[in-house]
């Protein structure tokens, strides 16, 4: 009994409906949803207070940093396996350095060791620091460094970016934000955190990996983000992290999102220094911990559901196939019923007769829509009755071949007139065919009678009106066809003969000889636009199109015609008269030759404007001409400069090569060379027998009938010739058109020759500047070799023997060593001056203009105490420009004022306007100033005014200050008259 | 009786001039010490060889010019550097033709200082001074 019940169970289950298995689905469902949403809840609860943990500690200690101006390591950090970096800008560096070449005191520290070294005494817990500038580059370093974090200092001079040592707990390094001037603005912090950053270094599973990473900063005492979130950055990389890479794939793309960060911030506060922390969180393995769980509970949930789901398919089958089966049963017995009586109601309301006769033609069956068509009222009368017996006369010999074609498992069709019977006599059109069985046996014949009683009647009656049209044809000039299309029987009228020459005799009956006349080019077109009337319902055709008289020559004519059509709309026939357009054609002609020849200069125009080399501008021209105006040969010559030699520079058509007999052409030789003598053109349309065309036979052979040869004339210089022949006879206003194209090619190779010769000029000044400037450097920096020899030994001499030596020989040494030095001063300034133009080598920034004032002036201290100079300066912007450049600029200007001053003490203002696109700086000074007739020439190299003895200087100061200026796209200039001051005034653009 | 040693001073140039006349001005305005002079990257990097054999020939200063015939001289820093006997070798270049880029790079390398070749009297004692301040740090 068990048995029995849990089969019928069993088969209960396997028929069981769709909703009753869905009814499992949801308590599944539901259970598997609950355990994942609780376990993922676990793990955020959990990852929500270490984040929370990490914040509060990012915000205590870049709180106390804002206090201290010093970033403090607190234990927790100190616990977790963390690095911090400092990644120094370039600019303070660069700062840095730049100072201490010229001697001057270094605003930020003594040295960037020391530096380092206060930094490590104000923190115990820092083992080493390394300061690294923005290029990676380690600058400095002190303290002890791990091998490992050293090679990785070294990595970053290749890699550039900043680095990441796993397990480098012994590392610790901090930095402090100041400004170019050295005050303490606060700290700054990045904050890096990566979840499985364990399973990422120490298996090659990293799976789940998520990256946080959020740059704090302190920027004028305030603790603030930067960047919240680094995974909301713009970064394709961060979104690329997957478990597919390898831990090393990894690490190379966290690092370069931390190098996008930095390079992000560093945009925004360029003179900061970075503190940059990567954390390795410790509480990761409890949280791989729990993330393990709940895929455990989760498979378990799984495994479940698909056992239950794997019973229910595999019993499902057996039902469904049970059921499709009594399905296609039944659909296929009604299929049969519906298609017997659709048959029948088809037959019954189609009009034809529809009859079924044995294979002795005696009818079977008869349609009932054919009862009522043949008008037959007792069925049982033809039924039986022998088919043949409905036709009489020809009629019956033509539906007895009918019959037999049908035999023979072909169609039979004939037309038949039938006035037997009760009713109407009708005309038919019959068609039997044979109906085949099983075995492929005419067993029955089907022949099916069309009424085309109508038809025929509207046929005779079009007959009956074709003598009219004949009559009226006959009567008019025009040439009139008439064109029966079932039999493709065409009549003209005698206009034919007399418009066109055509004896009757040598008339074509078919539409063939028409077609024959009309110029193979025209053919497709007009035979395509006759059958599209055809096809359709409308009955009006005309077309244009060359028609051939019995000379040969074609004339244009205009051609209209009209379609007859039967009741069923079936072109029957085509009657059209056809008009001379000679006249009419002529001036279309014209009209587009004008338009052909106008576009024909555009195009010649747009190829001589093409920067590409001469002679493939040229060939281009030819081409063209070629191309667009049914030229067989077009060829340009253009005139060899000294040798009066022609030389073929384009050829298209015939020949496109260049050598061969014609490519160099003596002037006066030939039509080419006398065209060129002669400066004008000659022009035929009889090539044959033309005494200047030699080769006559290849003219003959070539079918060449004209010639047109210009001069290419630009100003009064002949440039070269243009020669084109052509196999049709060319028009005079194609001449004309010719001539001005000529005139345009002339100028274009003009132009072209000059564009050229300005080009290669500009390229020879370009190399010679390059040279010079790489002349000067080399120069300069080996020319201060030995001269720094030479100072140093006479220095040396001075002061080993000074008391050996007399006065005389102390002044001669005085001179040496006075001469050595301007000479090093004028290289230094060569140097300067050499390098100024290099614009790759002279970054642009944002500068306060006021603040490099304020240096230079300091700079320039003791020469303007010592003249009790007065500056006075007005609030200056920041500008864009470079920094050293702006510098020498005003180191230079207001240098020569203090120079150049007169008797009373010096008074310099320094000023700027806003000039709309630019900054007008002015350096204005009460000194000796400068003779109107010399403000350009002081701006030039070497360019002295004054004698040495006078004004010292190496006269290169204000020619570096031009070449500065207008490397930025500046301009500079001196408003002055002598003994009235000068006033200096430069551009800045903005 | 103890000897008083004298401080070692290794230069590195090729330049003759240079070598003598850092010597006379050491010898002007410096304190007593022992020079010892090589004329290419490759002859200073087999003396350096030598001295690291002989750990008590180990000099106080090495001076270092950065253009020299044969190996550079950021190679002979390089060398310098990778000996740990030689870690607290303070190592000055000096160098006639000054650029930001090469007094980073001898930095970045490990050079404790980067000086220019001084001109005229003033310059040479400022950098005398600079010197001796190093070594005898």
């Amino acid at each position: 009994m068990t048995s029995h019940s849990s089969l019928r169970d069993s088969l209960r289950f396997g028929q069981m409906t769709r909703s009753e298995s869905v009814a499992v689905w949801p308590i599944l469902l539901v259970a598997t949803i609950g355990f994942l949403t609780l376990g993922s809840l676990l793990t955020l609860v959990v990852r929500d207070t270490i984040d929370r943990q990490t914040d509060h500690w990012i915000e205590t200690s870049l709180r106390a940093a804002a206090t201290t101006g010093r970033l403090s390591i607190e234990s927790k950090f100190r616990e977790a396996h963390a690095i911090v970096a400092m990644i120094a800008t370039r600019l303070v560096i660069a700062d840095y350095l730049e100072r201490s070449e010229h001697g001057q005191p270094v605003a930020a520290g003594i040295t960037p060791q020391q530096d380092l070294a206060a930094a490590m005494h104000s923190l115990q817990s820092i083992v080493g620091i390394s300061l690294l500038d923005n290029q990676g580059v380690v600058v400095a370093t002190v303290g002890d460094i791990p091998p490992q974090a050293r090679d990785a200092f070294q990595g970053t001079l290749r890699d550039t970016i900043p680095i990441l040592v796993n397990n480098s707990s012994a590392i610790k390094v901090m930095a402090e934000i100041t400004d170019p001037q050295g005050a303490v603005l606060g700290s700054e912090l990045l904050y890096y955190r990566m979840d499985n950053l364990n399973a990422l270094y120490h298996s090659d599973l990293g799976f789940g990996t998520s990256i946080s990473c959020r740059v704090a900063g302190v920027i004028d005492g305030q603790p603030r983000w930067l960047i919240p979130d680094l995974g909301a950055l713009p970064s394709e990389d961060a979104a690329q992290i997957s478990p597919l890479l390898t831990p090393s794939e990894h690490r190379e793309l966290i690092l370069r999102d931390v190098h996008g960060a930095i390079t992000g911030i560093r945009q925004g506060f360029p003179h900061s220094t970075m503190v940059m922390a990567l954390d390795l969180d410790p509480t990761l393995m409890m949280r791989t911990r729990i993330y393990e769980t709940n895929v455990l509970t989760g498979i378990l949930i799984l495994l479940t559901t698909v056992g239950a789901l794997g019973l229910t398919m595999l019993l499902r089958p057996f039902a469904q196939r049970m059921v499709r089966q009594r399905q296609q049963l039944a659909q296929t017995v009604d299929e049969l019923r519906r298609s017997e009586e659709f048959n029948r109601r088809i037959t019954a309301n189609i009009p034809d007769r529809i009859e079924v006769l044995d294979r002795e033609g005696r009818v079977v069956s008869m349609s009932e829509g054919g009862t009522a068509a043949g008008e037959v009222s007792d069925l049982a009368v033809r039924t039986g009755a022998r088919w043949l017996s409905f036709w009489s006369g020809d009629d019956r010999d033509r539906a007895r071949l009918a019959l037999d074609e049908a035999r023979r498992k072909n169609l039979g069709r004939f037309q038949g007139f039938c006035d037997r019977g009760s009713g109407t006599s009708k005309w038919w059109d019959v068609a039997v065919a044979p109906i085949l069985g099983p075995s492929g046996a005419v067993e029955e014949l089907l022949a099916v009678s069309r009424d085309i009683t109508e038809e025929k009647l509207a046929e005779q009656k079009l007959r009956e009106t074709e003598l009219r049209y004949q009559m009226v044809a006959s009567a008019t000039n025009d040439v009139i066809w008439d064109w029966m299309i079932d039999t493709d029987q065409v009549w003209w009228n005698e206009a034919i003969t007399s418009q066109f020459g055509y004896a009757p005799e040598a008339i074509g009956p078919t539409a063939a000889w028409w077609a024959e006349q009309v110029h193979p080019e025209d053919l497709k077109r007009v035979r395509s636009g006759i059958q599209e009337v055809i096809a359709s319902t409308s009955s009006a055709w005309r077309a244009e199109y060359r028609f051939r008289r019995s000379d040969g020559t074609y004339i244009y004519v205009l051609d209209r015609g009209h379609v007859l059509r039967d009741a069923q709309g079936r072109a029957m026939r085509m009657i059209g008269a056809l008009f001379d357009l000679s006249d009419r054609r002529r001036a279309i002609d014209l009209e587009a030759r004008r338009a052909l020849h106008s576009q024909l200069r555009a195009d010649i125009s747009a190829a001589l404007v093409m920067a590409v080399a001469q002679p493939v501008m040229l060939q281009s021209c030819v081409e063209t001409l070629v191309r667009n105006l049914d030229v067989a040969l077009a060829r340009i010559w253009i005139l060899e400069p000294g040798s009066g030699t022609l030389v073929l520079q384009a050829s298209a058509g015939l020949y496109s090569h260049l050598d061969g007999a014609h490519g160099r052409i003596p002037v006066g030789s030939f039509k080419i060379g006398a065209i060129a003598q002669e400066r004008t053109p000659h022009l035929t349309n009889q090539v044959l027998g033309d005494p200047r065309v030699p080769d006559q036979e290849w003219a003959r052979r070539e079918h060449l009938v004209a010639f047109a040869g210009y001069p290419l004339i630009a100003g009064d210089t002949l440039i070269g010739v243009i020669g084109m022949f052509s196999r049709n006879p060319i028009e005079s206003d194609t001449f004309d058109s010719l001539s001005a194209i000529a005139d345009l090619i002339a100028q274009g190779v003009r132009r072209k020759t000059l564009e050229t010769r300005l080009a290669s000029q500009a390229t020879v000044m370009q190399r010679t500047n390059t040279e010079l400037e790489q002349f000067t450097y080399v120069a300069s920096h080996d020319l201060q070799e030995p001269l720094r020899t030479i100072a140093n030994y006479l220095a040396l001499l001075e002061r080993r023997y000074h008391d050996t030596f007399d006065d005389k020989a102390k002044r001669y040494i005085d001179h040496s060593i006075e001469a050595a030095k301007r000479l090093q001063a004028l290289i230094k300034d060569l140097l300067a001056f050499s390098r100024a133009g290099h614009r790759e080598s002279s970054p642009l920034e944002e500068i306060p203009s006021h603040d490099v004032l304020t240096e230079v002036l300091a700079s320039l201290a003791s020469a303007l105490s010592e003249a009790k100079a007065e500056v006075l300066a007005e609030d200056l912007p920041v500008v864009r420009y470079n920094r050293v450049h702006l510098m020498q600029l005003f180191q230079n200007l207001i240098g020569n004022a203090i120079k150049y001053r007169g008797t009373t003490p010096p008074r310099i203002a320094v000023s700027c306007r806003d000039a709309g696109e630019a900054w007008e700086f002015s350096i204005r000074d009460n000194g000796i100033g400068v003779d109107p007739a010399y403000a350009e020439r002081i701006f030039e190299v070497f360019q002295r005014l004054h004698g040495r003895d006078q004004y010292q200087g190496t006269g290169i100061g204000l020619a570096l200050c031009k070449k500065i200026a207008d490397s930025h796209g500046g301009r500079i200039w001196v408003e002055s008259a002598l003994e009235a001051g000068a006033i200096f005034r430069f551009t800045i653009p903005k | 009786m103890n000897a008083v040693v004298l401080p070692t001073i290794l230069h590195i140039d090729d330049n003759d001039a240079d070598l003598e006349f850092t010597q006379e001005a050491w010898s002007e305005y410096g304190s007593p010490a022992t020079f010892l002079v090589a004329r290419d990257g490759e002859a200073g990097i087999s003396r350096i060889k030598n001295m690291l054999a002989h750990p008590e020939e180990v000099p106080d200063l090495i001076l270092l010019d950065l253009s020299l015939p044969k190996v550079s001289g950021h190679d002979v820093l390089t060398y310098i550097r990778h000996q740990p006997a030689l870690a607290k070798v303070p190592v000055v270049i000096l160098t006639g033709t000054p650029t930001l880029e090469e007094r980073a790079r001898s930095l970045a390398l490990g050079a404790t200082d980067h000086i220019t070749k001084p001109t005229g009297m003033a310059e040479t004692v400022a950098m005398i001074m600079r010197l001796k301040s190093i070594l005898l740090h």
